[in-house]
């Protein structure tokens, strides 16, 4: 989970926690969400593509790349 | 200054910019990394900065005592300037640039007033997803590469000044292909690079990069579906770092002088001890990877690279493969400088330098040993001095190929290739002329749009138009002038208001449907009796059909509609956000007069009567 949350804050280009969202970081847009996933898909965690559009938080990032590794 | 690159594509872009700044960014670090691995004993200088580094450097080089091996005076003199005069590298100053909107390649390069055009930008790199150009398929790939061939030749004609850098197309056959017959994709990607040479644009070879990397490492269905980006992050990456390789050598930054090192890098073994039979080099199988390896320096020679050879070894058993071993392709004439002895190779290469008066920066040293290879680090800092590949030679020749594109790449290749560009070239220019002059407005008026502009009343059309325009408010970043955000509840609301109007468009052009991609919403005002006025509350377009006047022509269609209510006065409003930068001057461009102009904020006022808004789409509202 540190993994993700640690390619999330590389991505946004500041360090965020588990309580994160699109809400409280400046310049987390849709573009951003979707280097997100890119960069997780290239780090092996994929998550599906009908999540990607309710990402709203970090927190939902790590729930949906869990689902997804069950 | 010209220090910006422009990235224009048919699909989403902004990722990849993001992705050429990182790579610019790394490519900064490695700089200095560099500068600082070469002085690892010295301290950094105190208020350490970019600055601080290349002065400090500079201060402590001159202040060193001489080098033992470089006492002629010659040579460190010449080495002396070389270090004042060192330059940072050219990626350090770029910025990149990519216009608004979605697939807005076209209209930006004809849209005299794009942004384009600034003197600011100096390259634009056109870089194109195959299958969104034919999503009927490639059979009739001739005609419907026609336009984006005659935008690209009429946008370098009116600018020359740019340079155009266009990319290959790559596009996978249908997968219902029958095993004999024609291969529609096939062809149109010839086509398209045929034309391209023809008219000697210089080319980002994108589907050379897909065959190196495979389709399926390149592309991502998943980015595609989320967001009409087709790469992944590896072909992203990839395609970052060829778009600053062409920025190099457009930027006239390439390498003059290749200098290689013999036993070990020409050939495996040591001449001296093992003889010309027993150097390993041949024309197939072992030893034909130094063979390999010699075509890729020979070709950079017949592109005018110059080759030089720093050995140590004596002269006479360093010319002796050249002169008698049957699988040199390398000649002793291949090489201008050949210095074959027991000096320093420091020594030997600044001597290089000097005598062809060149710059060192303009070196590039080849040697499979690392104690060399560090040496020339040290003592001359401004050559460059890859890492020669360890342990497994058949990687030999892939190696040599990447230094010759990471050092050696050109724009276009001078002389004798010119008489056949310029052959190519003087047909282009009669193409061109052939062809009608394409105006902006030729464009607009060819992709047949119709616009369907309709008010949502309550109950008169199906829930789902209150759910689209919902969701246009809350997605809806760039253009939107308000960005006021809504749920269908309060949409619901708004239509069931009679002081409120809200209008979605459609829009269909010869391409296909857009669907509904505009939304306005306007309020009535009539506190004050003889003057009706209404405020434009949302104003919003999808991105996806930016660049094409769509905006103008809803106002207009906005605009009747009020007026033919009795509505005299039309306020517009703006709100700033961090991304909807695109309309900051949109009232003012539609010929609204300011009223109120607060920082990040402002209302923008019309009274009627309005002019008649000139248009190429075809109306229904």
């Amino acid at each position: 989970m540190q993994n993700i949350i640690d390619i999330i804050s590389e991505v946004l280009g500041t360090s965020v926690s588990e309580d994160s969202s699109v809400d409280d970081v400046a310049g987390w847009d849709s573009l951003k969400t979707l280097q997100i996933v890119m960069a997780l898909d290239e780090a092996g965690c994929e998550i599906p593509l009908e999540k990607i559009a309710e990402i709203r938080s970090v927190r939902d990032v790590v729930t949906f790349a869990k689902q997804e590794a069950r | 200054m010209s220090d910006t690159i422009a990235l224009l594509s048919n699909v989403t872009i902004e990722s990849l910019a993001l992705r050429v700044k990182k790579e610019i960014e790394r490519s900064e670090e490695e700089f200095r990394e560099n500068q600082r691995s070469r002085r690892p004993n010295e301290p950094r200088p105190p208020g350490f900065d970019e600055e601080g580094v290349r002065r400090g450097q500079r201060s402590q080089q001159l202040s060193e005592p001489r080098p033992p091996e470089l006492n002629e005076e010659g040579v460190r003199g010449g080495q002396r300037s070389q270090r004042l005069s060192e330059p940072r590298p050219p990626e350090l100053q770029i910025e990149v640039f990519t216009p608004p909107g979605f697939d807005t390649w076209r209209p930006e390069l004809l849209n005299p007033s794009s942004a384009l055009w600034e003197d600011r930008v100096k390259t634009i790199y056109v870089i194109l997803h195959g299958p969104a150009i034919f999503p009927e398929g490639a059979a009739r790939f001739a005609e419907i590469l026609s336009e984006p061939l005659n935008i690209l030749a009429q946008a370098r004609t009116e600018h020359k000044d740019k340079i155009l850098v266009v990319s290959t197309l790559d596009l996978p056959s249908s997968s219902a292909s029958p095993l004999t017959g024609v291969n529609f994709s096939a062809r149109a990607t010839a086509h398209w690079r045929n034309e391209l040479e023809k008219m000697d644009f210089p080319i980002l070879d994108l589907s050379e990069l897909v065959a190196e990397t495979g389709r399926e490492r390149f592309y991502s269905p998943k980015m595609w579906y989320f967001g009409s980006l087709p790469f992944s992050g590896q072909g992203e990456i990839l395609l970052a770092r060829e778009i600053l390789r062409i920025e190099k050598a457009v930027r006239g930054k390439r390498k003059k002088c290749l200098v290689l090192d013999l036993d070990g890098t020409l050939w495996g073994g040591v001449i001296g001890e093992d003889g010309v039979e027993g150097i390993a080099l041949a024309s197939s199988g072992m030893g034909s990877q130094y063979r390999d390896l010699q075509r890729v320096a020979k070709e950079l020679s017949e592109r005018g690279i110059l080759l030089a050879i720093a050995s140590k070894n004596n002269l006479e058993d360093a010319l002796r493969p050249f002169r008698e071993h049957p699988n040199m392709l390398l000649k002793e004439e291949n090489f201008v400088k050949i210095k074959a002895d027991w000096n320093p190779k420091p020594a030997n290469i600044a001597a290089i330098a000097k005598e062809l008066n060149i710059g060192l920066d303009s070196l590039v040293f080849i040697d499979d040993n690392p104690v060399e290879r560090e040496a020339v680090k040290t003592v001359l800092p401004q050559v460059a001095v890859p890492d020669f590949p360890d342990g497994d030679t058949s990687q030999l020749p892939a190696f040599m190929k990447n230094v010759a594109r990471r050092y050696f790449t050109t724009l276009r290749v001078e002389k004798e290739d010119l008489q056949k560009t310029e052959m190519y070239r003087a047909e282009a220019e009669r193409e061109a002329a052939r062809n009608s002059h394409l105006s902006l407005d030729d464009y607009l008026a060819s992709l047949e749009m119709k616009l369907t502009l309709y008010r949502l009343r309550p109950g008169d059309r199906h829930a789902g138009e209150i759910a689209r325009a919902a969701q246009l408010t809350q997605k809806t970043n760039q253009f939107n002038l308000t960005s006021r955000r809504y749920t269908e509840a309060d949409l619901a609301a708004m239509t069931n208001d009679d002081r409120v109007r809200v209008w979605m468009a459609e829009l269909h052009d010869r391409f296909g449907d857009y669907g509904r991609i505009c939304l306005a919403i306007a309020r009535l005002d009539t506190r004050a009796p003889d003057e009706p006025a209404a405020t434009i509350d949302t104003f919003l377009m999808s991105c996806r059909v930016m660049g094409r006047g769509v905006e103008d022509a809803v106002l207009g269609c906005v605009e009747r509609a009020l007026v033919d209510e009795g509505v005299t006065t039309i306020r517009g409003e703006y709100r700033e956000t961090s991304q909807n930068e695109p309309v900051r001057g949109f009232w003012d461009k539609m010929g609204y007069e300011p009223e109120t102009n607060l920082p990040g904020e402002g209302m923008w006022v019309l009274r009627a009567p309005l002019n008649e808004r000139r248009t190429k789409i075809c109306l229904n509202c």
